[in-house]
């Protein structure tokens, strides 16, 4: 309320004319008028209203509200009300937040605005306050108190970092989670550079994190490696998103930083138990080989030497026993094929599908000849591959779409590759007996088999080996078929992901 | 008639040296086996040799390069640099090929490697190597000249 509309007020005089009185009945906030005494003569409808009580002219005093309260809940007598305050000639008091009371119990906020009105010689002839309703800016003040109370409870009870900066790299805010995880408390850190976090070889990174925060990019869960205060480092996940002021401009950035220093080190072991199953697969196959050779020559050395002397079911053991060891032998050199599919290093290295396929089905000339089955591909994309391994995808694919053909009509194979966004898909369909559903998935296990030797030979590594080289190259493998009428075997080459930024 | 050849056969598995000895056999090849089970029986063997005044002839070293205690390019070592057995020749039987047997192999005394034969093709096929390496190399080309 301005010192000019309450001057404008006052001079409406005690509300006893007509037309003053016609104003304030207008008015939309609550007036009320009191005598030298602070005896109310008048108050309006908006008062009336806002009070929640019609008080009695001449009788009540002070003030036209029920019972008053401060904002800290103290009942403040009516008495000691800024308006008694004023007319008892005392000191003017404007602005303050005032709790009322109204007689069915319920509350509401008000700021009084009183003032006292004078003769022409300046004697104190009556007082009038404007009572201006405060409840809703109340609420909603204190419902954002709240909700600010709430998020720093949780962003404090957060077991991540989380951090606020300025555009210029300064620390604004820190919490619980922030002290523990690198050693500053809120008081030493707020207002430092948050280089102070970044060890000195990654540097660069606060500059490109910075850039992308301007051009209004969320920098999410970048790894990297922040320093300590007791210079320890750590290896964290960060995520940083930029602050906006009111008008929408990018003023900071906040920052959720969690120590994935366990999860690394969990990684690690995960990688090193996996290398040391592969040497130990590799080792175990290799030496396998000795001894087998042992049983393989031995049993031809047998039936060779022997024929003559051993009856027929000796032979037939014996057959036994080489048909054992050369399956055995099978066995164990896939499973070596399957430990040594080299890791990539060069990644930068690709190969053309189609040229790939062509390499294949020349190796695979003699079996396509012989099963009579009609190969056709269609232009296939060039991937970022290790052509040994697509090489090897074909191969596999081909091949059990060949071992698996109907004898009820012509093997068809189809192959066909195609380019899209996010990588590359290809597939290998065949008219072949296909594949039970319940059996889809665990056709790429190690030695799943699905069928008798009799039936069909296989040592059950060959999806294996493809199931392990999409793998490689975080692709995935899987077969489409209707039982009876074929198979397509599909796997995604993703292409590969920018790391960081 | 011609003396038998002296041959030193480094190893462990009894079943290898069985075939070793059919292969011979199949070829028709005279000669005296002398069986060393581990690498440190070949090494002590070797420096026997080398000491003995007698310098007895040793027409070819069959080795296993996979021998307990001492493995087969320590035993090949130790024989390369004796005095008077650096040149007798060897079939390293392995199907693993390692550096530093190829750039040793020609250097001094012959070298062939064999794979363990694991058909009897390839049994046959040992015997003819032997075969060859003795009628090139064997009998007096590596052997020293006794002393006296």
């Amino acid at each position: 309320m301005t010192a000019q509309a309450l001057k404008a007020l006052t001079q409406l005089g005690n509300g006893s004319d007509p037309a003053s009185r016609e104003v304030l009945d207008a008015l939309p906030v609550a007036v009320y008028i009191t005598d030298s005494e602070g005896r109310l003569t008048y108050f309006n409808a908006a008062a009336a209203e806002l009070s929640g009580r019609s008080p009695q002219l001449g009788v009540d005093q002070w003030c036209v509200t029920w019972k008053i309260f401060l904002a800290d809940g103290t009942p403040l007598p009516h008495d000691k009300c800024p308006m008694a305050v004023a007319l008892k000639g005392g000191e003017i008091v404007e602005g303050i937040e005032c709790l009322a009371e109204r007689p069915d119990g319920t509350r509401f906020w008000f700021t009084p605005y009183p003032a006292v009105l004078r003769d022409a010689r300046g004697k104190i002839t009556g007082g009038i306050n404007v009572l201006v309703d405060i409840t809703a800016r109340k609420g909603a003040q204190e419902q954002a108190e709240q909700a600010a109370l709430l998020l720093s409870a949780i962003v404090d009870s957060s077991d991540d970092a989380i951090i606020s900066k300025d555009l210029n790299g300064t620390i604004t805010s820190w919490n619980k989670s922030a002290e523990r995880l690198f050693g500053y408390t809120a008081e030493e850190i707020v207002g430092r550079p948050v280089t102070l976090l970044i060890p000195p070889e990654r540097l660069d990174e606060e500059p490109r994190i910075i850039a992308r925060l301007k051009a209004g990019e969320r920098v999410d869960h970048f790894e990297t490696i922040r320093r300590r205060k007791d210079g320890k480092l750590l290896d964290i996940s960060l995520t940083i998103s930029p602050v906006r002021d009111a008008k929408g401009n990018i003023v900071g950035a906040s920052k959720i930083a969690r120590d994935i220093t366990e999860r690394r080190r969990a990684e690690a072991e995960i990688l090193r138990a996996n290398r040391d199953l592969e040497q130990f697969a590799f080792s175990a196959s290799h030496d396998l080989q000795e001894p087998l050779r042992s049983v393989k020559i031995y049993s031809e050395l047998l039936t060779q030497r022997y024929n003559n002397r051993l009856d027929g079911q000796a032979l037939e053991f014996l057959g036994y026993v080489r048909a054992g060891a050369t399956r055995m032998e099978a066995l164990v050199s896939d499973l070596l094929g399957y430990t040594q599919i080299a890791k990539r290093e060069d990644r930068s290295e690709t190969v053309d599908a189609n040229a790939a396929l062509a390499i294949v089905l020349e190796s695979m000339a003699g079996s396509v000849s012989e099963s009579g089955a009609r190969i056709t591909s269609e232009p296939l994309p060039t991937v970022p591959m290790h052509a040994a391994h697509l090489q090897q995808l074909f191969q596999n694919l081909i091949g059990n779409a060949i071992k698996y053909r109907s004898r009820e009509r012509t093997p068809q194979i189809h192959i066909a590759g195609e380019g899209q966004g996010e990588g590359w898909t290809f597939a290998v369909t065949d008219n072949g007996i296909g594949i039970a559903p319940e059996y889809k998935e665990k056709v790429f296990g190690l030695f799943k088999r699905l069928h008798t030797n009799e039936e069909y030979s296989g040592t059950g590594i060959g999806l294996a080996i493809c199931h392990r080289i999409v793998a490689e190259y975080q692709g995935r493998i899987w077969v489409e078929s209707e039982p009876g009428r074929g198979s397509s075997f599909r796997f995604t080459i993703p292409r590969s992901r920018d790391s960081g930024g | 008639m011609a003396q038998p050849f002296e041959i030193l056969i480094a190893e462990d598995n009894p079943a290898d040296v069985v075939l070793v000895r059919e292969a011979l056999a199949t070829n028709n090849v005279d000669c005296v086996l002398h069986v060393l089970t581990d690498g440190e029986k070949a090494l002590a063997r070797i420096d026997n040799l080398d000491n003995d005044p007698n310098k007895p002839p040793v027409d070819l070293l069959i080795l296993d390069m996979h021998l307990p205690k001492h493995d087969g390019e320590t035993v090949l070592k130790r024989l390369r640099s004796t005095r008077h057995y650096a040149r007798t020749p060897v079939i390293v039987m392995t199907s693993l090929a390692s550096k530093w047997i190829e750039d040793n192999a020609a250097k001094d005394g012959a070298m062939v490697y064999c794979s363990k034969p694991s058909t009897l093709d390839e049994l046959l096929k040992l015997g003819v190597v032997v075969r060859n390496m003795l009628d090139q190399h064997g009998r007096g080309a590596g052997n020293p000249v006794p002393e006296q």
